[in-house]
């Protein structure tokens, strides 16, 4: 486990920097609740006469703002594409910064297989990725309780839509590590991912806007744990958790059957 | 004797481009094994190869009689590695360093790590951010031996350091040889390899192209002759056979000799000599031979 040991720290600086981010977005987001719900009504006619697309854009959908939980639901997609970011950064870097701080003749040469490498590696990612998710969770939980007065509860919607958005972490972690592992130039990994993550992100706003090729809905994780129907069925849906799981293998599985055949980049 | 490193038509192409072909080397156990080449040649591909960083595209390779991809972790308990340029993790200290290095191994290696250090001149409390290139190499080179390998591979080892720490490191090296280690030094300075080597192997445009005893390489028969005459010699004069980079200028001549001594001696003696140096060929020159 020296590896983890190794990758955790590696890792630590910058995973405080995003959880600070992360609790500052829920806190500002909240914060900006307060005032919206101190305008009143007023604020809500403004929302009703904008068209769908509109708010789709701004992730309002089809549920009241001035509840406590309504408005967490267009807060909650700032979080989620942050997370999503971390995720796909994160597993197309820890696969490849050996190769691009060019430390990997010191560590492939020690006695150690690349599927421990990889193991390991992605063992601290994964510790990553939940303890984002769980700064979210707790600070979601925490900061919508404090404006929630009167309101239908929260916790549980909010903590389905954490378990989703967790899922959600670990595909595009496992699609980032696929790509280090498949791509021959550890350079192309980090924006290859990334291409994708945006491009799934601009696509589940394009799905919002549209009724039309819905089936194009499974290509986005964005679009498998979508608040308001998270909130309005109070479950998850167990399809999409299905799919999650299976992405998670098959792009997992991926990534230890390239890395293992890969020249490195030395 | 036991091989220690084995490979047999090892090939790799990287792409359309060539990396080795067919190299066949056999380093025996307990040598010092040279292997010499211009930069390009294809010296860090096969060491590549042989740590499994990157992979073969044609021949195996064994390391103890291990394969090294399959066997990999297992052959490299017992193998040092410094390579030519050496980069390590930034934030980190050398001693978090070393000791990160020694947690890979199944042995207890801080008391290596403390020797080595010593020897080295290395302070362990220093950033590796913060130390200077020949600072870096020796970590590297205490990373390399902290765990006393048995096979110690080195490429382009002695880049960066100053002549007294490339002494040390000498006297390190063959200090772990005469405990038993087998070590295989990659590089293009002849006089290195010179200083250390056994036996060594030549790699020209990825192929090997000679592998000689150190101690035959220099006997090659080849004299080197350094004339300087009172008169001016006749450019053509000791145009004959048996010599080879003839150089004349004026008064002055100097060519490589293989052949029968007493004839040449015989054509030196009718000169009217101001000086007269006979030597042997440094391996530089012998060297050139080969790349010709």
């Amino acid at each position: 486990m020296n590896i983890f040991r190794h990758e955790f720290r590696a890792h630590r600086t910058g995973l405080i920097w995003w959880s600070v981010g992360m609790l500052f977005m829920v806190y500002a987001g909240m914060a900006k609740y307060g005032g919206f719900k101190s305008a009143g009504p007023a604020a809500l006619d403004i929302f009703k006469s904008l068209p769908k697309s509109v708010l789709a854009v701004f992730g309002i959908g089809n549920i009241d703002l001035t509840t406590a939980i309504g408005f967490f639901t267009v807060l909650f997609i700032y979080l989620f594409v942050m997370a999503a970011i971390h995720a796909t950064l994160l597993g197309a870097g820890i696969l490849t910064e050996e190769e691009l701080e060019r430390t990997a003749e010191f560590l492939y040469p020690k006695p150690v297989s690349r599927v421990c490498v990889v193991a390991e590696k992605a063992l601290a990612a994964v510790t990553s990725v939940i303890i984002l998710n769980l700064v979210a969770a707790v600070s979601s939980v925490v900061f919508v309780a404090a404006y929630n007065k009167g309101g239908p509860t929260a916790t549980k919607p909010i903590l389905l839509m954490m378990v989703g958005m967790l899922l959600a972490q670990l595909i595009f972690l496992s699609i980032g590590m696929a790509a280090a592992a498949v791509l021959n130039n550890p350079k192309a990994a980090g924006p290859v991912a990334s291409a994708y993550m945006f491009t799934a992100f601009f696509l589940k706003l394009g799905l919002d806007i549209t009724e039309k090729y819905q089936w194009l809905r499974f290509l986005t994780p964005f679009r498998y744990y979508d608040a308001v129907a998270i909130v309005k069925a109070s479950a998850l849906d167990w399809g999409y958790v299905a799919i999650s799981v299976s992405l998670i293998a098959v792009f997992t599985g991926i990534t230890f059957y390239f890395y293992r055949r890969r020249d490195l980049y030395v | 004797m036991t091989t220690v490193i084995e490979t047999k038509k090892l090939t790799k192409y990287y792409g359309q481009s060539r990396g080795i072909i067919d190299v066949d080397m056999s380093v025996d156990e307990g040598e010092i094994y040279g292997f010499i080449g211009p930069n390009g040649a294809g010296k860090s591909t096969t060491i590549r190869i042989l740590l499994a960083l990157i992979y073969a595209t044609g021949g195996t390779a064994t390391i103890f009689g291990k394969d090294v991809v399959k066997d990999g972790p297992e052959i490299r308990q017992e193998i040092g590695y410094l390579p030519s340029e050496v980069f390590y993790y930034d934030n980190m200290r050398v001693k978090e360093l070393l000791d990160y290095s020694a947690s890979f191994y199944k042995k207890d290696c801080s008391k290596r790590i403390n020797e080595l250090s010593e020897i080295m001149d290395l302070d362990l409390s220093k950033k590796i951010d913060d130390l200077s290139y020949g600072n870096k190499k020796k970590v590297g080179i205490v990373q390399g031996l902290l765990h006393e390998p048995k096979l110690i591979i080195l490429d382009e080892p002695t880049g960066g350091l100053d002549p007294l720490m490339q002494q040390k490191f000498f006297d390190l090296i063959h200090e772990e040889n005469k405990k038993g280690a087998t070590v295989f030094l990659s590089s293009h300075i002849l006089s290195e390899v010179q200083r250390l080597c056994d036996r060594v192997a030549i790699i020209k445009e990825g192929k090997i192209i000679k592998i000689e005893r150190m101690s035959d390489l220099g006997k090659s028969n080849y004299s080197q002759f350094r004339i300087v005459a009172n008169k001016p010699i006749s450019k053509d004069y000791f145009a004959i056979e048996g010599v080879s980079e003839l150089k004349t200028n004026e008064t002055h001549v100097s060519f490589l000799f293989k052949g029968d001594l007493n004839m040449i001696v015989k054509m030196i003696s009718t000169l009217d000599l101001q000086s007269l140096m006979v030597e042997e060929p440094d391996l530089e020159d012998i060297f050139l031979h080969y790349y010709q």
